[in-house]
């Protein structure tokens, strides 16, 4: 049997690893570089060989070939010391491990409107010069705000959502979240991939509104029931990979790549933003695109809030004295 | 038309996108259209609208890949779609290295190639000190093409070389040519008698080239990496490279190249000159003359003098400082007169736009203070580019700088930056331009087909102002290159450029073209 | 292996980073490994230097 050992495990895997002691599951879903083990309902333990954890997720010492190992179906034991499939075919060790720290950054001040929307710009020229997959061919469209209607897209299912990615997108820009949140009923579920396209642009959305709400505590109340909402729609509408990746997002939780660049967006934590996107990038087919453009996307709303809320602190301090 | 659906039920696929896989799909003879995803409400509702959906439909959740397709059946089956889907999915996961199994790890690299001697490291900065690291400790040498790596962890990765008898070159290290190959940023050029060790990426190219088109050749050439002669670092690796090269039966001649070093950096280089037994030809880029030749070491007026004196004492002939051009002296003001008919009495400008950093500052080292050269590696600090105002002015760029290379890839791999630079940099007033085309590997394919197509634009341009413009230019490339120098220059030549045979002479050239331009 | 040893063996590269050097080792014919290379640890210095304690003491 191939014996690995998990380098890295993610906080909240151990947490309920530790209170749920042994359980039996069952393998969901196999990739070439990942693992996916049903736990519950649809809830969902991801195991991948290359270093990029995921919110319930551990990553294993050795690069092997999943698909080599396991089926959908195959039965594992597993507990705090160790994840066992009961066929012999693998077992990973889980001494040792490092944990990660899935949650945001606390107490980290959050850029400047300046700031972002430089970061913003150079997100998105870089994004630009990256090859055109996913919805990435809409980027234009998305970011600079030009658009021809009845563009040419080549892609059958950028040509079908570009109008309703661009209403959800400016309707969230004009405040108007009940409006984007209609909308989200035509993307949740649609597009290429195992976690659809529109899926990985929402992550975005969800995770920074996230964020946004764990920094800036009562400021949008909205926010909450909007996750929510979204995660609701999302039960019956989507993969259920894509389902899980979602309930992370919608609680500020990304894989490690994800959550390093969007604090790197939002905070100064002196990470190159170039690289860290370029790790994004990488994962899964168009996913980490898809991803990067709903990330370009929100990062327009979240300067123009950041706007709005400097101009309503500096008022109100002019107020008090 | 037959419409027909496969499904994969609990089917996921990853790293292969399924949409170039559809329009893979799509290209096929017989097939009308071909939507495929996981089945989604959404998905399938879009299925419907193409007039794809089939009874199946029903049977699908979130969770199953579809494909659907509408298809003439007396050219095409579902089956064969189905199999063509299959292998599009085997071929691109298979690493595009046909088949070569791509390790992780240095560590499984290296249970893999249990032989191996050399890493070259190019990894993001901030990750690349501890994988030089690792290499030591395994008793690899190392070529560190990385930059932005801290210069705590150069000196002690250095130290710990030198302790181990190990070649760490870098960080930010272009080029080497060890044993006979080329690595990272380098030519191709024949085996000989004359070993390098340089601090500068592309000087080192200059000088490597320039030997070879003498018809001598290269033993060993070692990089340093930028910041080796600094005080801090103390010149680690010029030191380990030139006793390396002293101990090394081929080598007869010894080059060192860099910018002046720090001032007890030299020292220690002169003593050890001192007392080598081969002869030394030390070109420190505008560097102290005396002090090189009190030690017995031969100093140099560019790059190209550094070569032509190291094949001169290879001959045993006199090493003779060389200032001037290897064509007669009639041809050459025959072609700047030429050159200067060329141009309008406001036509006074330089435009020198480098992508090789150190060609760049021999080309302001050389041009010296007689010109007011704006740069973004001036020869002082009111000369810096960002003094520049309304654009009127002498210029010459290092387009190789940080500053430039955010975000985009260098100028020597991607053109795209200089003919960026064409278009906003020259204009009616523009008298000269002066550029380096770099062959080798690691640059651009046809770096010189680039040139040319800028430069007929700028005509384009400048014709509707009744105007032309000069433009010289130098290759630095051999016969064995890829990009091939013949061709190149043929390409440069056909576009009117004056191609000089090198660096240093295209800067004299590109000098006596301003001191003939009115008011430049 | 000294600096002198290396220049009397055949080359054996490790790339580690572009995957164009790797490229241009194969097409000279010289032996060349290229690895798939992901930063370790999730990059961050901290954890590179701990790491690096654990594998000594292994």
């Amino acid at each position: 049997m191939m014996k690995l050992n998990a380098t890295t495990i993610a906080d909240d895997l151990a947490v309920f690893l530790r209170n749920s002691g042994n359980q039996s599951v069952r393998v969901h879903s196999v990739f070439t570089h990942a693992l996916n083990l049903l736990v519950g309902a649809d809830e969902l333990i991801t195991l991948v060989d290359y270093d990029d954890v995921t919110p319930m997720g551990l990553v294993v010492d050795e690069e092997i070939d999943f698909t080599k190992h396991a089926s959908i179906g195959d039965e594992f034991v597993i507990d705090s010391s160790r994840f066992f499939a009961v066929d012999g075919a693998f077992m990973v060790n889980l001494e040792g491990a490092r944990v990660w720290q899935s949650a945001p950054l606390q107490d980290a001040a959050l850029r400047d409107s300046a700031e972002i929307a430089q970061v913003r710009e150079q997100l998105s020229g870089w994004l630009e010069r990256q090859p055109s997959l996913g919805l990435l061919p809409l980027l234009p469209r998305l970011v600079n705000q030009e658009y021809l209607l009845n563009q040419p897209y080549e892609d059958i299912y950028c040509r079908f959502i570009a109008s309703d990615l661009h209403t959800f997108k400016t309707a969230l820009i004009e405040n108007d979240w009940k409006l984007a949140l209609k909308r989200t009923d035509k993307l949740i579920g649609f597009g290429m991939g195992s976690t659809p396209s529109c899926d990985d642009f929402l992550e975005a959305y969800l995770a920074v509104f996230s964020y946004t709400d764990q920094s800036l505590p009562g400021r949008y109340p909205w926010i909450k029931q909007f996750n929510q909402a979204v995660l609701n729609r999302a039960i019956s509408s989507t993969t259920t990979i894509s389902l899980n990746m979602l309930r992370h997002a919608a609680n500020g939780k990304l894989n490690q790549s994800s959550q390093q660049l969007v604090q790197t967006c939002l905070f100064n934590t002196k990470e190159d933003l170039f690289t860290t996107a370029a790790r994004v990038l990488e994962h899964g087919a168009s996913s980490g695109g898809d991803f990067l453009l709903g990330l370009v996307c929100v990062l327009e709303w979240f300067q123009e809030q950041k706007t709005a809320f400097i101009k309503e602190g500096a008022y109100a301090f002019t107020n008090n004295y | 038309m037959l419409l027909q659906t496969t499904i994969k039920r609990n089917a996921y696929y990853d790293s292969v996108t399924l949409m170039l896989i559809s329009r893979d799909l799509q290209k096929l003879d017989g097939v009308d259209e071909v939507l495929v995803g996981m089945g989604t409400d959404l998905n399938l509702d879009l299925a419907r609208d193409l007039d794809l959906a089939t009874s199946d439909f029903d049977t699908l959740t979130s969770n199953d890949l579809f494909i659907a397709a509408r298809f003439d059946d007396t050219q095409i089956s579902m089956q064969a779609i189905e199999d063509a889907f299959s292998e599009l999915l085997n071929k691109s996961s298979q690493s595009d290295d046909d088949d070569d199994h791509q390790p992780p790890t240095l560590r499984s690299a290296l249970q893999q190639m249990p032989g191996a001697n050399l890493v070259v490291v190019s990894v993001p900065g901030q990750y690349a000190a501890a994988e030089v690291e690792d290499a030591l400790d395994a008793g690899l040498h190392v070529m560190l093409f990385s930059d932005n790596v801290p210069v705590e962890d150069e000196l002690h990765l250095k130290q710990k070389a030198v302790e181990k008898g190990l070649l760490m070159m870098g960080p930010d290290c272009g080029t080497a040519i060890i044993n006979g190959v080329p690595l990272c940023f380098a030519n191709a050029v024949r085996r000989g008698k004359i070993g390098v060790v340089g601090a500068s990426g592309t000087g080192t190219q200059e000088v490597t080239v320039q030997v070879h088109k003498l018809g001598e050749g290269l033993s060993q050439v070692i990089g340093t990496g930028g910041r080796d002669l600094k005080e801090q670092i103390g010149g680690l690796m010029m030191i380990q490279g030139f006793e390396a090269l002293i101990a090394n039966p081929e080598t007869e001649v010894i080059v060192l190249i860099s910018k002046p070093p720090a001032p007890s950096v030299a020292q220690k280089i002169y003593q050890i000159a001192k007392t080598s037994p081969k002869p030394v030809v030390i070109d420190f880029i505008g560097g102290d003359r005396d002090a090189i030749e009190a030690v017995g070491a031969i100093p140099c007026v560019s790059l190209e003098d550094a070569a032509q004196k190291a094949v001169a004492v290879i001959r045993r002939q006199p090493a003779v400082d060389f200032t001037g051009f290897i064509l007669p002296s009639e041809q050459i003001e025959r072609i700047v007169e030429d050159a200067l008919a060329k141009l309008k009495d406001d036509q006074n400008e330089l435009r020198a736009l480098f992508t090789g950093g150190t060609l760049a500052d021999e080309a302001m080292k050389l041009l010296g203070d007689r010109y007011q050269v704006f740069s973004n590696i001036p020869l002082s600090p009111e000369m810096a580019i960002e003094n520049l105002q309304d654009g009127r002015g002498h210029i010459c760029l290092d387009l190789g700088e940080d500053q430039f290379t955010r975000g985009r890839p260098h100028p020597m791999i991607d053109p795209q930056t200089r003919t960026d630079y064409f278009k906003s940099h020259v204009d009616e007033r523009t008298g000269v331009i002066l550029v380096d085309v770099v062959l080798g590997f690691g640059s651009y394919t046809d770096p010189a087909g680039a040139v040319a197509d800028s430069l007929r634009e700028i005509r384009q341009r400048l014709s509707a102002h009744g105007k032309d413009v000069v433009v010289v230019a130098s290759v630095c490339g051999t016969d064995l290159d890829s990009q091939d120098l013949n061709k190149s220059v043929a390409t440069l030549e056909a576009e009117g450029v004056i191609v000089m045979p090198s660096n240093a002479q295209a800067v004299r050239l590109t000098d006596m073209l301003m001191q003939g331009m009115k008011g430049a | 292996m000294s600096v002198n040893d290396l220049f009397k063996q055949d080359l054996k590269v490790i790339n580690m980073g572009l995957k164009s050097f790797h490229t241009d080792l194969k097409s000279q014919g010289v032996p060349a490994i290229h690895v798939n290379w992901k930063p370790k640890a999730g990059g961050k210095k901290k954890m590179l230097d701990l790491l690096s304690k654990i594998n000594k003491s292994n």
